[in-house]
């Protein structure tokens, strides 16, 4: 069989039953199993690690986990701005410390307004760091276990606006723009509606339907959906991606994902068939 | 907005997939199909090209690509969707369908058909790994004149060589070898064990020989569905009774049981008077019945037995697509039970003929009509005639439109309605009809909108011109013989239309040549002769005695396609007959004699007479002439580029398949109610 490739974009994509049971039937037949953790929220990364002890439990040695910074670290990008990344002087200010079982923080604070929070692991590494005005998030920069800064999110009224993928020697190499936007998802039948909502709350009949007995003929179900989007921005060479799914494209091609077999969400089937024509796609 | 499956087409491993789109934009972003395999969820997206003619689009696949390995997986189902955006709107669509394809053998272990699920929804089937020792043959029949098997004779399009069917006697281990070298239709076969064969006590087993790559094959023959509609059971030379099996895995066999003895015949006689007695005593009960739901107008049971109604021209004939799907129909499945509704001048026809009919517009007729499951028609039926909900009804129509039909006509002249009730009737009969037979696209379109039909389109072709496409040479010459038409002359034939201004009064016609059958006998009449075909409804006013010996008035000859084939040219006129005739590749000439009327004051037509027809056009009694004997000059129009055109056009179905695909249909239907 040929190398089998996942692609995970969010945490959601994991609790799916779907996915837990297509990676164990691979791991039982001995399959070797790449993850790309394309999650462009990195501190879901640790979550998911969890989650997949769990899962991939009986043989997890055969799963290895990529994320975009293993993709793209050593791409050349653009120097960040000095302003670009948040930086808290913590001179004179209160400094608060809580330490739990699996994580430390440090809050520094100016008088009572909240103006950094770090977080540390168990075993003292930086994961991430929080940055807020007028105690409103700002900022996360996220660290991981590369103990340098790997990504940067920016936050506006605490809805994250943009996150900046950065590469090992800290240049920025991709912006993801976010934005909300109403879409409709029309569709004609139930089959139909478990490919293009996520929740589909078309009613299921149980019993086979009689030909008389069927729907009329042309009739649609419409859904209205606030839909996220993300815009990408290359700085490593200008190119113009088609939105998220073609920059997973391009990850995946990065990873080598053409001679490989390739499972992902079945929610973004028809999204992810969209980039890559003619490929045979697995689904979880 | 829908995508319906309307047509698939093989070129080697490439299968080209044409589907009808629906109230679906023509500006769309991102077009492409999905196939979404159902079990083991995988997909593949394929890229869509928009053509001119937009109501269609063309999807070409390579079968392989749909083959993956899995768990061992060996049974592919692929669910078909149309994916699209217009603007921030996403559409996905899954595609419907009726259509069943043909199964198409890729290897000796491996098939693909395209089938429909239980809701109409398109499904690419693929088969791997099926046993390499079973023959699947499409059908078995054993009738007075033997038995006679009906398979593919092709693998991936590549003929089998050497291809015979084995007979063994499993009792005596002897074998019998029939060779097959009958085509029933291109890439089936048809071979008959003489019921002579079948004399001996069995059981007999049935086996196929052929070459294949080099490989010699032998393979059992099996039937990969129940034995319903095939004819089973047969009084064999012997006394004995054939009777086919299905025995296991499909696996076909013919037992021989022993004949009744004398003592067994009459216990049966006994039981069957018992029988009989209890079937009157139901009958008078069902009557009650009947008349009680009668009183309370309740609907009709349809009969135990599948039953098909064939109707042409309302009646009138028995001709054109609906008998061209009844001879599939006889020839592959006699076990069903089929009857034409006929006026009752058709009756004799009937009776010489052995067609099981009844009388139009009769009580037997009224009761064999809603009682009936299928309904096959060339035309409408009148609206008072009530379809039951289990009634599927087929409607093949009688030609590539021309004129203008339906709710297209915007002043409809005909005496007994009016154009509103006319375009009423139109759609509500229309919206009847389960599935309707395409010949083309172009047809496709004008259906839906001059009927205002929103169901099935079967596009296939129409069934009766088969016969023009798969006729030999010797086939034409023995269709000369049989209308005593001279072999060293060569015939051109005449074929207008009828005139809706011809009424006089409801239902009657009157009609005169335009042209002098004088001049045409001076001119042609030493090596030519000239075949009238008149509408029926004019048919009866034309007296051509006098030029017997050159005139061959065959306007009442049952079937048209006959006389295509033994004619050298067409003339017409309005008469939607040159689609049908193009497919022969032959000159066509168009003398419109009244064309201002006609298309000022008339229906109007769908084509630019002046540019879109597939002949020269003669305008007077003189050019008619002139361009006659320019026509039979040149007897084959394949390199006349803009004969080609149209041909492409109009007549780009011609794999003589159409019945045999209207008969697949029906069988889905019957396999899907029961």
């Amino acid at each position: 069989m040929k190398p089998v490739i996942f692609l995970v974009t969010a945490l959601t994509d994991v609790k799916q039953d779907g996915f837990s049971v297509k990676l164990r039937a691979l791991l039982e037949q001995q399959v070797p199993v790449q993850i790309l953790f394309a999650d462009l929220n990195f501190l879901e990364r640790a979550t998911f690690d969890q989650l997949l002890a769990t899962l991939a439990v009986t043989n997890p040695a055969l799963v290895t986990v990529t994320d975009l910074f293993d993709i793209f670290a050593n791409d050349q990008g653009s120097p960040l701005s000095e302003r670009t990344r948040m930086r808290v002087d913590h001179t004179n200010l209160t400094v608060r410390r809580h330490t739990s079982a699996t994580e430390t923080v440090v809050r520094y604070l100016y008088d009572d307004q909240l103006l950094e929070e770090q977080h540390f692991t168990a075993d003292q590494q930086l994961s991430y760091q929080n940055f807020y005005q007028d105690n409103l998030l700002t900022q996360v920069v996220f660290w991981g276990k590369q103990q340098r800064p790997v990504t940067i999110s920016n936050f506006q009224a605490e809805a994250l606006k943009e996150t900046l993928l950065l590469n090992a020697q800290g240049e920025l190499v991709y912006r993801f723009m976010r934005e909300e936007q109403p879409v409709q998802k029309i569709f004609n039948g139930k089959d139909a509606a478990t490919l293009q909502v996520a929740d589909p709350a078309t009613p299921q009949s149980e019993a086979l339907p009689s030909k008389k007995s069927r729907e009329p003929a042309g009739t649609l179900t419409v859904r209205n959906e606030q839909a996220t989007i993300f815009k990408v921005m290359d700085y490593v060479d200008a190119t113009d991606f088609n939105g998220i799914y073609d920059f997973y494209r391009y990850a995946l091609k990065r990873l080598g994902a053409a001679d490989a077999r390739l499972y992902v969400s079945v929610s973004q089937n028809v999204e992810m068939s969209a980039v890559l024509p003619n490929q045979l796609i697995f689904n979880y | 907005m829908r995508a319906i499956l309307s047509e698939v087409h093989s070129h080697g491993n490439q299968q080209s997939l044409t589907l009808e789109l629906i109230d679906v934009p023509f500006v769309v972003n991102d077009l492409a199909m999905i196939f979404m395999e159902n079990n083991a969820k995988a997909s593949r997206l394929v890229p869509i090209k928009r053509r001119e003619h937009h109501h269609v689009v063309d999807v070409t696949i390579a079968v392989p690509a749909f083959i993956f390995e899995q768990d061992n997986q060996r049974e592919f189902s692929w669910a078909m969707y149309l994916t699209f955006n217009v603007d921030t709107k996403h559409y996905l669509l899954e595609v419907e369908s009726e259509y069943v394809s043909d199964r198409h053998q890729l290897t000796l272990d491996s098939y693909f058909q395209f089938n429909a699920d239980s809701q109409n929804h398109a499904l690419f089937e693929i088969h791997t790994g099926q046993n390499p020792d079973e023959f699947v043959v499409n059908s078995i029949n054993l009738t007075k004149d033997g038995l006679t098997v009906t398979g593919l004779n092709t693998i991936n399009d590549q003929p089998l060589e050497n291809q015979c069917l084995l007979l063994e006697n499993a009792a005596t281990a002897t074998v019998t070898e029939y060779e097959i070298a009958t085509e029933l239709l291109r890439g089936l076969f048809s071979v008959t064990v003489p019921i002579a064969d079948l004399t001996a006590a069995g059981p007999y087993n049935l086996y196929v020989e052929y070459d294949y790559h080099s490989q010699h094959v032998r393979q059992r023959l099996v039937l990969d569905r129940e034995l319903t509609g095939q004819s089973g059971a047969q009084a064999l030379p012997s006394g004995r009774i054939g009777r086919l099996e299905r025995v296991a895995d499909g696996r076909l066999q013919v037992q021989t049981d022993a004949p009744v003895s004398l003592k067994r015949k009459v216990v049966a006689l006994g039981s069957k008077a018992e029988r009989v007695k209890a079937g009157l005593h139901q009958l008078h009960e069902k009557l009650s019945n009947r008349y009680m739901r009668w009183l309370f107008k309740q609907g009709h049971r349809p009969f135990a037995a599948t039953t098909i109604i064939f109707e042409s021209f309302g009646g009138r004939q028995i001709s054109d697509s609906p008998l061209a799907i009844y001879q599939m129909f006889k020839q592959l499945y006699p076990g069903f039970h089929f009857v034409w509704s006929v006026e009752r001048e058709l009756v004799p026809y009937c009776k010489a003929n052995h067609i099981a009919y009844v009388v139009r517009r009769t009580a037997r007729w009224a009761r064999t009509l809603e009682k009936a499951q299928y309904w096959i028609s060339n035309a409408r039926f009148p609206a008072w005639v009530k379809k039951p909900k289990y009634v599927t009804y087929i409607q093949t129509w009688h030609g590539t439109p021309l004129k203008k039909l339906g709710l297209d006509i915007e002043n409809v002249m005909m005496p007994g309605t009016t154009t509103e009730a006319y375009h009423r009737n139109f759609v509500q009969e229309a919206n009847r009809w389960d599935a309707l037979v395409s010949p083309n696209d172009y047809s496709t379109q004008i259906f839906r909108s001059a009927f205002g039909f929103n169901n099935q389109i079967l596009k296939v072709g129409y069934p009766r011109n088969d016969e023009l496409i798969n006729a030999t040479p010797v086939d034409i010459t023995a269709l000369k013989q049989k209308l005593k038409i001279p072999l060293d002359k060569k015939v051109v034939m005449y074929a207008p239309t009828y005139r809706d201004n011809q009424f006089v009064e409801k239902g009657k016609y009157t009609f005169e040549l335009p042209f002098s059958l004088a001049d045409f006998k001076q001119r042609f009449g030493e090596d030519t002769v000239l075949i009238l075909r008149m509408h029926y409804l004019i048919s009866n006013a034309l007296d051509v005695s006098e030029y017997s010996d050159f005139v061959y008035d065959l306007s009442s000859y049952p079937n048209i396609s006959d006389l295509y084939l033994v004619s050298d040219l067409l003339i017409t006129d309005y008469s939607s007959v040159f689609f049908d005739y193009a497919y022969l590749k032959r000159p066509i000439l168009f003398y419109p004699y009244d064309y201002q009327l006609y298309q000022g004051e008339l229906r109007g037509f769908y084509l630019d007479y002046e540019h879109d027809l597939p002949g020269t056009i003669a305008h007077n009694e003189a050019e008619l002439l002139v361009n006659i004997r320019n026509g039979l000059r040149q007897p084959d129009m394949s390199q006349n580029a803009k004969f080609q055109a149209f041909y492409e056009r109009f007549c780009a179905i011609d794999d003589g398949q159409a019945a045999i695909k209207v008969v697949r249909y029906v069988m889905h239907q019957i396999e899907a109610n029961q």
